[in-house]
């Protein structure tokens, strides 16, 4: 967004000459307003239920707020999809369940050697939240047999988004943590799931994670790791609840990451359509992983090479 | 009748309402093919009676996931604390812009965006499924009015 009136052209300057000031009055008594988006979200309901209360709170009492959200869906042309776009949504789509309709492929080794670039670090909290659901992962779509066989070519190479095995962190409950590391019971059975992560032994790291996830599983880097070492193993469907469950816990340092290799899980699952979507998010909203997410999200978008 | 006879029924159908909660055609299309795709997944068991509702339905559950990403309440906490410090100032031009029955909806939003929010005319533009042009018109006529309603004369 421009700095207004910076960006005025001659024609509004003139226009607007002598009400300067009052638009300016305005925008200060609105610039802390909601952003547009999270108003029309909520609008639309579909925000978590706290954000939702709040939100709709403001729209009641906000004239100003309301009058904008009610403008623009009055006021807009909700093109619908040209026959090129509805193509080419078909084309992805298509492309997805002759994935999906695949035979899945065995547990493919990570090969740090034909990845580079993304470096983790930095420290971490340790946040409450609610295991969801470990052990509910999706064994694969149920197709009918009767489904339509997909347009594109079932054999037609797929995509997969590399990454890289990042760094251990722990958060501020061990980092902070006063005693001897002995006298801490988590640090303690945390220590040979990170030295088996550290050894490259990912087999072990991953069932030891796995097993520090049912005694912790509110422990962002245990759920997070948990995720990480299943997908070195190549189990990206089995990595998409704990790595969920480790971005849903919010932890601002931890979320970034969380959400980028639940990202890269759903693609190598063969999800492109909600992997591109958090790439899509990441890319926009810059960060660590915004250039990578961004050429995930061209990698996807790219028609598959013909074998 | 078959999956690709389902999605061009109801490919439309789906997309609009994608479009009119997310307000983003990138996202709309996203969450258009997250039904879809999830409508594949449960063909056997989807009764075609049940369509477009259930697509929708897919949509808003899309919808709502990906809000829950997103630190709303972060980055709303911040906003409602500041705003909370600014002193109103008195009606008059903002009592115009929500009131003025010679405002359409578009005249309505393209000002508040545009003068208010600071977009420029491609985002305005980006924002409501409109043109530049299109959008260029509305401002246009609105700043007519405006000068008409507030005695400004132009220079």
């Amino acid at each position: 967004m421009s700095t207004p009136p910076e960006d005025w052209d001659q024609d509004e300057r003139q226009a607007l000459a002598g009400l300067e000031d009052q638009f300016e009055a305005i925008r200060r008594r609105h610039a802390m307003d909601p952003p547009l988006d999270l108003l029309q979200a909520a609008r639309a309901d579909i925000l978590p239920a706290a954000e939702q209360a709040r939100l709709m709170t403001h729209l009641e009492s906000s004239e100003w707020s309301r009058a904008l959200v009610d403008s623009i869906e009055e006021g807009s042309d909700a093109a619908p999809l040209d026959d090129v776009a509805q193509q080419r949504l078909w084309t992805r789509i298509a492309r997805e369940t002759a994935a999906a309709s695949a035979p899945a492929p065995g547990p493919r080794p990570w090969n740090p050697a034909v990845f580079g670039g993304l470096a983790a670090a930095a420290s971490l909290i340790i946040a409450v939240m609610v295991w969801r659901g470990g052990s509910g992962e999706h064994t694969g779509p149920v197709v009918p047999p009767d489904a339509v066989a997909p347009a594109t070519p079932a054999e037609a190479p797929r995509v997969e988004i590399a990454f890289e095995k990042p760094e251990i962190k722990l958060g501020p409950a061990a980092l902070t943590w006063r005693g001897a590391p002995s006298e801490n019971p988590y640090l303690v059975d945390l220590k040979p799931a990170v030295d088996a992560y550290r050894a490259g032994d990912d087999p072990r790291a991953r069932d030891l994670f796995a097993a520090l996830s049912m005694r912790y599983p509110q422990a962002v880097e245990v759920l997070f790791f948990s995720g990480v070492t299943l997908m070195l193993n190549g189990e990206f469907e089995r990595a998409l609840a704990p790595l969920n469950a480790a971005a849903a816990v919010g932890e601002p340092a931890f979320t970034e990451d969380a959400t980028w290799y639940l990202a890269v899980a759903e693609q190598r699952a063969g999800k492109d359509a909600s992997a591109r979507s958090r790439f899509s998010a990441l890319c926009s909203r810059g960060g660590r992983h915004a250039a990578d997410a961004c050429a995930a999200v061209r990698q996807i978008d790219a028609p598959p090479a013909r074998p | 009748m078959e999956f690709e006879d389902l999605y061009r029924q109801h490919v439309q159908a789906v997309f609009r309402f994608a479009l009119s909660i997310t307000r983003r055609r990138d996202v709309a299309e996203d969450l258009t093919s997250d039904a879809f795709l999830a409508l594949h997944r449960e063909l056997g068991s989807i009764d075609a009676s049940q369509l477009p509702a259930w697509l929708l339905t897919v949509v808003r559950n899309r919808a709502r996931d990906m809000w829950r990403h997103q630190l709303v309440e972060e980055r709303y906490a911040v906003r409602e604390s500041r705003e909370l410090a600014m002193a109103p100032d008195g009606p008059g031009l903002e009592d115009w812009i929500l009131r003025s029955a010679d405002l359409k909806p578009v005249h309505r939003a393209c000002v508040m965006l545009r003068y208010v929010s600071g977009m420029t005319r491609s985002e305005i533009a980006a924002e409501m499924g409109l043109s530049e042009t299109q959008v260029k018109g509305h401002l246009q006529y609105a700043l007519t009015l405006l000068r008409k309603a507030h005695g400004v004369r132009q220079a």
